[in-house]
């Protein structure tokens, strides 16, 4: 009976608040790829030859490879010659002033809650917002300016800052690496650049919001991070995108350098349109994540994802030099028809490295949902540890919830300890606290944010918000 | 590869010679009974074990190495199954179980490469099955233990639990799934794969995995890769014992959970010798 | 208060436990349930809670007056119905503190109420927690996780002093105490009783009885109450076992 009860619950329609579209004029390109449309994104960026090139590279590497299949996840093939690669609103803003922002985009963002205007940022969040493929403003860019800190479009980094773009782009996820790592180098619009200098630690979180508005496109963009000796960045990522029957593509690649003694925080909460009650539409979002660790560095991946109707992403860390760490901690719930396919890479290569992976993962509805790990110890390794815990909460009796884990070592002194579970919320809770005066929707909700908890408590606080009121409106409608 | 290992058999035991590709059943009559099996020439094997039925299957003498077989439990039936592996081997092993039967099996590999496919299918209700394994791996051997476990029906138990050592150059690795199909509910399955490495050029990986798609289950894995635990060690040498004695006594214990499995002490104390011989 | 006449219950497998219950009890009065295992007992406090697993199949049940079949265990809550477990379940992730915040003011919005201020909350579950000796870092920890059975026992008592319901069921509370435990829980129980509220407690054993003192003292076996008695009808028992009574009802 608790079960229908819990059924009922999450089946209560749940509005995707962020389903609406906005009419701002837009240029976008014809659909379909070649090598031309790689030269036209190239030349409406006004990027240097060395960089149209690189796409170049990336795109006919790109076209001997095949789409991986392996992951646990069923959906129609995207048709890559039925999207276009290029979308942007016409009226940019190049600069600081919101008078010169289209006022269409600015309740856009209004809506989805994002205050663009300085004072009223998230007690003082730098944010640079991308709109379909192209970021659209950038706060508090001087005032970081002063630190020596660069927060740019990745778009404007390549023109101005070419020596850096060029020394680390595409060495912690390089062309080669996969199939949308390959797409996304050659057609991405735009994206993040970030690049804290050494012993600076950046004083506000950073934040890129992204957001898909233009139907009929793929989103591909771009983020690197590079956080010099000593220095310490906390990187917020947020991401949204309209309702439609259609499945809309994003294959983004982001790529964090941490030299040795650094921190990197980088938390995603990711809210893409997950496709209605019958899985018709929502993003599909392929994503390539990668950090790499130096000396006495260290990389946390926070994320929480509520949306996409197909998610394939690792956040991935390369423990390369000694004593440095990994973080993984993930949060993943799906519900309908959604499915996702997500997890960490953890290559220890250095000495006593160390690395932690806590993954929780909240199945409803028809949804599958995967954890797919990789431990990694090589040789080296010496004196290396890794925790993984992997828990699933099953909601509904159609989902599936799976763990995929893959340990492997060649190194006698380092240490792997791996821990799986699966369960449902037990009657018996349920029971409980309605017997204390909680009806079960409420109940339900507690329980969640009981199982969710360790997670969300390594968020930055406003995130951690967010993505509490993200949760509820998630279980709203998921169960069913 | 040198096969320095054998076990010599008890000859008041039944055996089963399987000469050519062959089906069997087992049945017995009152009190459970021991069989052997003794494979030379032949590459299949079909065994039943008939309703009711109470039987030990032990499996200790050199086989042909490419060997396929299926064993299939009838309801209400009872295997206990002893394979000790010391030889190279290539197997490919499928059982089913019907409803309330029990399958209880101690795999233990000393010696030889060994890639091995378990595919067991719970089809019934009330079924138990349970899987104890210890692998020594010393020179270059590779063992590949690959084991599928599927539950099709509901309210049924099982119990997985690997244990490891690699030495030399050894390369060991587990890969096991346990799958709970749609209405498949109210299971309990456990799996745990427990690994040390003692040289720094052998090789250990570890996939366990679940795939779920029922519900109300509990199902739960762990895996861990080390070393010898230096506080038992340690503890140990504070007692008197010496460091070479306390290493063998620790991996010694690795085994423990498969050798509880076999009643047979004349083969249990065999195996017990083999161990401490390769104790270095 | 609690009204019960002849009712009858089975369980979701269909099994029949509840052959005929009549039960009256009134503010201010500790009524004893006793008997062996396997009578009943757990059933009538599941029923009384509204427990879904176990199924109403005759008789009436009231409480103040009111028939609270048709009521969800949270409604029968809201009225001022509290079970402390024999079994508390634990909720990982989730505090002592902030389970009962929620549940406090679950109650507060039943009755119309806006939410409990937080200092003035904060307030109130340090003195109850005082109350019934319980230390204030259990509050911190998730419900029931790693609690020892004393430690369970003491935390659902908490949660009855921070409701403060009118009729609370004490169902096997004494099981798997030890004598200084039992003895803690006994003291906060009799610290909340009042001339308003009433106590039914559940127990196998007579001891719980020596600190927690009934006014009527019933036998529940094969699901029927065989013989009601005051103070004096546990003692009998605690000396002479259940046989003498129960043979009548083999």
């Amino acid at each position: 009976m608790s079960k229908d009860h819990i059924q009922d619950t999450l089946d209560s329609a749940s509005d995707y608040k962020y389903g609406f579209h906005s009419d701002i004029e837009s240029e976008t390109f014809p659909v379909g790829l070649n090598e031309d449309i790689v030269r036209a994104i190239s030349a409406k960026k006004e990027e240097p030859e060395w960089m149209t090139e690189y796409r170049l590279k990336a795109y006919r590497h790109w076209c001997t490879l095949e789409e991986p299949s392996w992951a646990h996840l069923k959906y129609e093939r995207p048709d890559f010659n039925g999207i276009s690669y290029y979308s942007a609103p016409v009226r940019t803003p190049k600069h600081a002033s919101l008078d010169e922002v289209d006022p269409e985009l600015l309740r856009t963002f209004d809506r989805l809650g994002i205050p663009l205007e300085e004072q009223k940022v998230l007690s003082g969040v730098a944010m640079d917002v991308v709109m379909d493929s192209v970021s659209v403003k950038t706060t508090f860019e001087d005032t970081l300016k002063k630190l020596g800190i660069i927060f740019m479009p990745i778009s404007r980094a390549i023109k101005e800052h070419p020596d850096l773009v060029r020394k680390y782009l595409g060495t912690v996820v390089p062309h080669t690496d996969n199939f949308y790592a390959a797409l996304n180098s050659a057609v991405f619009s735009d994206g993040s650049f970030c690049y804290i200098p050494k012993g600076v630690r950046c004083p506000m979180e950073l934040s890129t919001y992204f957001r898909i508005n233009q139907g009929g496109t793929g989103q591909f963009e771009r983020t690197l991070l590079v956080a010099d000796e000593d220095s310490y960045v906390s990187y917020l990522e947020g991401c949204t995108a309209p309702m439609r029957d259609e499945n809309q593509l994003h294959a983004a690649v982001v790529e964090l350098i941490a030299l040795d003694g650094a921190e990197i925080k980088y938390s995603t909460v990711q809210n893409w349109y997950p496709g209605d009650k019958n899985g018709v539409g929502g993003i599909y979002n392929f994503v390539t994540k990668r950090g790499i660790c130096h000396t006495r560095s260290k990389i946390s991946w926070t994320q929480v994802e509520t949306g996409s109707a197909v998610t394939w992403k690792y956040p991935s860390c390369i423990l390369k030099g000694d004593n440095s760490i990994g973080e993984f901690y993930s949060l993943a719930m799906t519900n309908n028809y959604q499915q996702a396919d997500t997890g960490t890479k953890m290559i220890h290569l250095g000495r006593n490295t160390r690395s932690t992976i806590v993954s929780k993962g909240i199945s409803a509805g028809y949804s599958q949902n995967a954890y797919r790990g990789q431990v990694k110890m090589s040789r080296g390794a010496v004196g290396a540890r890794n925790f993984t815990q992997c828990d699933s909460l099953l909601m509904s009796d159609h989902c599936g919830a799976h763990t995929f884990p893959v340990i492997s070592s060649d190194c006698p002194t380092a240490i792997v300890e791996h821990e799986a579970t699966t369960s449902k919320i037990s009657e018996d809770q349920i029971f409980y606290c309605n017997q204390r005066g909680l009806t079960t929707e409420k109940a339900v909700a507690l329980i969640v944010n009981g199982f969710s908890r360790e997670v969300l408590a390594k968020l930055p606080m406003e995130f951690a918000v967010e993505a509490q009121k993200l949760l509820e409106i998630s279980l709203e409608g998921s169960v069913g | 590869m040198q096969n320095s290992k054998y076990i010599k058999i008890n000859e008041d035991l039944t055996t089963i010679k399987v000469e050519h590709d062959s089906r069997t059943t087992l049945r017995n009559t009152g009190q459970a009974e021991s069989y052997l099996l003794l494979c030379s020439g032949s590459h299949s094997l079909c065994l039943t074990v008939e309703k009711g039925a109470d039987v030990t299957l032990i499996e200790a003498s050199d086989a042909t190495p490419d060997f396929c077989y299926e064993i299939h439990l009838e309801s209400g039936a009872s295997l206990r199954h002893v394979r000790i592996d010391l030889t190279d081997k290539k197997t490919r092993y499928t059982l089913h179980q019907e409803k309330d039967s029990r399958y209880e099996m101690s795999l233990i590999s000393l010696c030889g490469n060994q890639e091995n496919l378990f595919t067991m299918h719970s089809e019934g209700e009330g079924t138990d099955t349970r899987m104890c394994g210890f692998t020594y791996g010393q020179a270059a051997y590779k063992v590949k233990n690959t084991i599928r476990l599927h539950h099709h029906k509901p309210h049924a138990t099982s119990y997985q639990a690997f244990k490891y050592v690699a030495d030399d150059k050894s390369r060991l690795s587990f890969d096991g799934k346990i799958i709970v199909e749609l209405n498949a509910q109210k299971i309990e399955a456990y799996q745990k794969n427990n690994n040390i490495l003692i040289s720094e050029e052998a090789h250990i990986a570890s996939d366990p995995q679940l795939e779920i798609y029922a519900d109300d289950v509990r199902c739960s894995h762990g895996s861990t890769i080390g070393q010898l635990d230096a506080d038992a060690l340690f503890y140990m040498q504070s007692r008197g014992i010496s460091y070479k004695s306390a290493c063998g006594m620790l991996i010694r214990s690795f085994a423990d959970e498969p050798l509880s499995i076999i009643k047979e002490d004349w083969l249990r104390e065999q195996i017990e010798d083999i161990i401490a011989s390769m104790l270095k | 208060m609690l009204e019960i006449k002849e009712l009858t219950a089975r369980s979701d497998d269909g099994n029949d436990i509840l052959k005929g219950i009549n039960l009256t009890v009134r503010p201010g009065e500790v009524h004893a349930i006793m008997g062996p295992n396997g009578s009943g007992k757990s059933t009538l406090s599941s029923v009384i809670a509204g427990n879904p697993k176990f199924i109403k199949t005759g008789g009436t049940l009231r409480f103040n007056g009111e028939e609270i079949d048709e009521l969800s265990p949270e409604e029968r809550a809201h009225r001022g119905i509290f079970l402390s477990f024999q079994y508390p379940v634990e909720i990982p992730g989730v505090s002592v503190n902030n389970f009962i915040k929620t549940a406090i003011n679950e109650k507060r919005r039943s009755m119309g109420l806006e939410d409990m201020p937080a200092g003035e909350l904060l307030r109130m579950i340090k003195e109850k927690a005082a109350l019934v000796e319980l230390d204030p870092r259990f509050l911190s920890r998730s419900l029931n996780e790693g609690f020892s059975g004393g430690e369970k026992k003491r935390a659902e008592i908490f949660q009855m002093a921070a409701l403060a319901p009118s009729l609370a069921i004490l169902d096997e509370t004494d099981s798997g105490l030890d004598i200084d435990a039992l003895r803690i829980v006994a003291n906060g129980v009799n610290k909340l009783k009042s001339p308003e509220n009433a106590t039914i407690v559940i127990t196998h054993y007579q001891r719980l009885l020596d600190y927690i003192v009934p006014d009527y003292v019933h036998v529940l076996y094969k699901g029927r109450i065989i013989k009601t008695g005051g103070r004096e009808l546990a003692l009998e028992l605690e000396e002479k076992g259940y046989d003498w009574l129960i043979k009548d009802y083999q």
